[in-house]
């Protein structure tokens, strides 16, 4: 364990998220199993009270995790690699935790998304004075519980397996996963020409359907929303497979440097940060779009809303996709410009 | 503005698990600019009637609506924003004793955002109407009874509220202090306002500019008197 003040306020920033969401876990419970709309009875008008604070306290656990979130980032991308021996970015910072950083990396992402759809889904929620969508959301804030408690577990144990006396690689082990220059060519036997002509079809497809989404004169238009998150959940993997594989090399100007971390160095001007946060718009987005029309398709009384906020989720989609493409694209045209060749 | 009941009752389960109707079928309509006095016998369900119409409890059948919409069939969320427009002046004075007069005054202008120094000024002319401006800094556990009183309706008028809800406000009164505050709530029956009061002292009767309707409320039922 390194005491440095990044990784007590994470900790503390978790353990406090954490009861904070516990406490309104605790209500939520009571809601799966009690709530009665429109009833008279005193346990109910407290339990709407109690539902207030919750409704808060689940909110404000959520701003501390994603602070805490932020944090624990920056912490391996740009403050520990200079305390980690043989650490130069993320990759061998990671290392150090003996893979419970990486695993815990997953597990705050599968929690956060729950997060959001619940919190947006409470946007929707009190948008009616009757309140529909409670018992549902009350599901949403208990299924996050356990990748919440996990999150919080493993990012715990990660930095207590930090020792700052034992070397690590680093990118070094990039290197060391292929054995020739044709096997760092491709991906799962494919050619990496084939991922980027996957990823940039895939692009088009996506904003087409986003644009379909958006234009469409259906009542919920489920069928473009369907389509846009299944193509969303498929095309983010393959444009983080090709970011790492194909386009950072543009970034780097170096061949076959297979590593996430760098590009949140400085010396590649952090463009890692927009890079995977519009990757995780996109994440979001996608199945918030199928989402929030699935739910104007249970409760009509929402209807307006929950469209408003499909096609909200579709526009910040397409943005959050032009742009991603315009940053991945716009180095290796210059670099094709400047040289005459791709970096292949 | 309008504020109306539709067919409300009200039970409550005893301990042997049977429910008791405390309000049956309950209908009335208050209109904006009207005051209404609600007289009954002690235990009639007067105070229960004022909770419901402010919203502080909701119907086991039947609605209330206020311009239409139907306030007891939505959440407290929605209900606790729609009661910001209510003045609710309670037979006990719910006041916080560890807090001074003006600051007491103040609470419920705290969520609207106003400047600290407006948010003073309304309190205090809040308190000179009830010429208890002398005691806007003291603790209000060395009030009397009958200020205590004045104190909770000044906290209920200072955001002049479209509906005005009084449970007792002279209860703790002298025939003086009860004539002057009678005074003002005939004063504030303005064309966009709604006076409720619950009372069963004499002295609101005999005034006889306040009340433009007079309702009874017997064994649970609500009848409009004459």
């Amino acid at each position: 364990m390194i005491w440095h003040p990044l990784l007590i306020a994470v900790v503390v920033g978790d353990a406090l998220g954490l009861l904070l969401w516990l406490g309104a876990a605790g209500t939520a419970f009571q809601i799966t199993v009690k709530w009665a709309p429109q009833s008279a009875h005193r346990e109910q008008i407290q339990l709407e009270r109690r539902t207030e604070t919750a409704r808060l306290s689940a909110k404000f656990s959520l701003a501390v995790f994603v602070l805490s979130s932020i944090l624990l980032i920056i912490g391996i991308t740009n403050v520990l690699p200079a305390i980690v021996p043989g650490a130069m970015c993320g990759t061998g910072v990671l290392q150090a935790t003996t893979g419970l950083g990486g695993r815990a990396l997953i597990y705050r992402f599968l929690a956060f998304f729950i997060m959001m759809l619940w919190l947006s889904h409470e946007k929707l929620d009190l948008s009616r004075p009757d309140a529909p969508l409670t018992r549902y959301n009350s599901r949403l804030l208990l299924l996050a519980l356990p990748f919440f408690l996990l999150a919080v577990i493993t990012t715990f144990r990660g930095i207590l397996r930090i020792d700052s006396h034992q070397a690590v690689n680093c990118c070094a082990i990039v290197y060391d996963q292929f054995g020739n220059l044709a096997a760092a060519r491709q991906i799962a036997g494919i050619p990496n020409a084939f991922w980027v002509r996957t990823f940039w079809m895939l692009t088009i497809l996506m904003l087409l359907c986003a644009v379909w989404s958006l234009k469409t004169k259906r009542t919920n238009g489920e069928t473009a929303v369907g389509f846009l998150a299944v193509i969303s959940i498929v095309w983010v993997p393959i444009a983080a497979i090709t970011l790492v594989r194909v386009h950072a090399a543009y970034f780097y100007q170096v061949l076959h440097h297979h590593c996430p971390w760098c590009l949140f160095l400085p010396e590649h001007k952090f463009v890692g940060v927009p890079l995977f946060g519009l990757l995780i718009i996109i994440t979001l987005e996608g199945p918030l779009s199928y989402l929030a029309a699935k739910t104007a398709a249970n409760f009509p009384d929402l209807l307006p809303r929950a469209k408003r906020r499909s096609k909200l989720a579709g526009l910040r989609l397409i943005l959050a996709a032009v742009t991603y493409a315009g940053m991945v694209a716009f180095p290796a045209i210059y670099w094709k410009l400047l040289y005459g060749v791709w970096l292949e | 503005m309008s504020l109306v009941c539709q067919n409300v009752s009200l039970f409550r389960r005893r301990p042997d698990g049977s429910e008791r109707a405390i309000l049956k079928q309950v209908d009335a309509t208050l209109n904006a600019g009207e005051g209404a006095m609600i007289s009954g016998k002690t235990g009639a369900g007067k105070t229960t009637l004022l909770h419901l119409l402010a919203g502080l409890l909701r119907p086991s059948e039947g609605q209330i609506t206020a311009n239409g919409q139907p306030i007891s069939h939505w959440n407290t969320f929605h209900r606790d924003r729609w009661r910001r427009q209510v003045g609710i002046i309670f037979q006990q004075p719910h006041l916080i004793n560890e807090f001074t007069v003006l600051e007491n005054v103040i609470l419920p202008m705290i969520p609207r955002g106003n400047s600290i120094s407006q948010l003073r000024k309304l309190a205090r002319e809040a308190l000179d109407t009830f010429e208890i401006s002398h005691l806007a800094n003291q603790k209000v556990r060395s009030l009397s009874g009958g200020e205590k009183q004045r104190v909770s309706i000044a906290r209920a008028i200072i955001s002049r509220p479209a509906i005005l809800i009084a449970d007792e406000p002279t209860a703790h009164q002298d025939d003086q202090g009860a004539a002057m505050i009678i005074d003002k709530f005939v004063r504030w029956k303005l064309p966009h306002t709604i006076i409720i009061v619950a009372a069963h002292d004499p002295r609101w009767a005999e005034h006889g500019k306040f009340a433009d309707k007079r309702l009874l409320l017997e064994n649970g039922r609500l009848r409009e008197l004459q």
